[in-house]
């Protein structure tokens, strides 16, 4: 595994939790938000994002629930109180880490 | 390709243990539920998502080298056991019908007397215990195959 695909990796159990934190979504959407809102993921594959939220999923952090939805079977994702705490904890830990790479990497110029 | 084909083909493509891959087959269901209700048919979607094969080759991939990849492998040759187990019950339900068979042809070919008798006897009574035996250890054999798939299939369809 590349180092770029490493970073991507420990990142996207936030990114996850954010969106299923957003609203009650289901898979094809976060996948499809993560492919239009940003360069990094517009490659992404199923593969990626659904073995990270059954992780979720196992841990107590999201459920899911199947809905008939206009006469459709769809299995959405919830997120629930320990997903949110956590969650809040991932992104305090993301902005003290950031801020503290960017001060070991001082003014570095390429 | 139906929806239903093509979930198919993506199921028998994975290479992870059972109880994710119906985890799976319920969101790749979803995906292409929404897309059909986005006015696609399945011929645009299989462009746009790609086979079923590389569907699932991109979880396989994720899942390589993992636990989960890892029980699928146990449970497949679980599954070959099973098989392998029932065929040899009917091996020796075989072995059992040929020896009794044989059995029944030399004491019918019997009549004789003195010590020709007791020959014919030790030789019945040899060919009785393997024909037995044979029999008993088809009928485990056939009872241990049929009740490990049976398991294996409840399992499968708890899921």
């Amino acid at each position: 595994m590349s180092i770029e695909q490493q970073f991507k990796k420990g990142s996207m159990d936030m990114i996850l939790l954010s969106l299923v934190n957003r609203r009650k979504t289901y898979g094809y959407e976060i996948l499809q938000t993560l492919k239009t809102s940003s360069n990094l993921f517009k490659n992404i594959k199923e593969g990626t994002i659904y073995p990270v939220l059954y992780r979720l999923e196992d841990d107590g952090l999201i459920i899911n629930n199947m809905e008939i939805v206009n006469g459709r079977k769809k299995k959405t994702y919830t997120i629930t109180e320990l997903g949110r705490s956590t969650l809040n904890d991932l992104i305090e830990f993301w902005r003290v880490y950031k801020l503290e790479i960017d001060k070991c990497l001082g003014d570095y110029n390429e | 390709m139906s929806k239903e084909e093509y979930l198919d083909q993506v199921i028998k493509s994975l290479k992870v243990a059972d109880k994710i891959k119906y985890r799976i087959l319920s969101d790749i269901e979803t995906e292409l539920e929404c897309l059909l209700e986005e006015g696609m048919d399945m011929s645009e979607i299989i462009k746009l998502k790609g086979m079923p094969s590389s569907v699932a080759y991109s979880f396989n991939e994720a899942y390589s080298g993992t636990p989960i990849a890892r029980q699928y492998y146990n449970q497949k040759r679980y599954r070959d056991i099973s098989v392998v187990v029932i065929l040899l019950s009917f091996l020796f339900f075989i072995i059992s019908i040929v020896t009794g068979f044989v059995n029944f042809e030399s004491v019918i070919d019997g009549g004789c007397s003195g010590p020709t008798v007791i020959i014919e006897s030790s030789n019945y009574v040899l060919i009785s215990a393997i024909a037995i035996t044979s029999l008993v250890i088809g009928v485990i054999c056939l009872i241990v195959g049929v009740a490990s798939l049976f398991y294996h299939n409840k399992l499968r369809s708890k899921i």
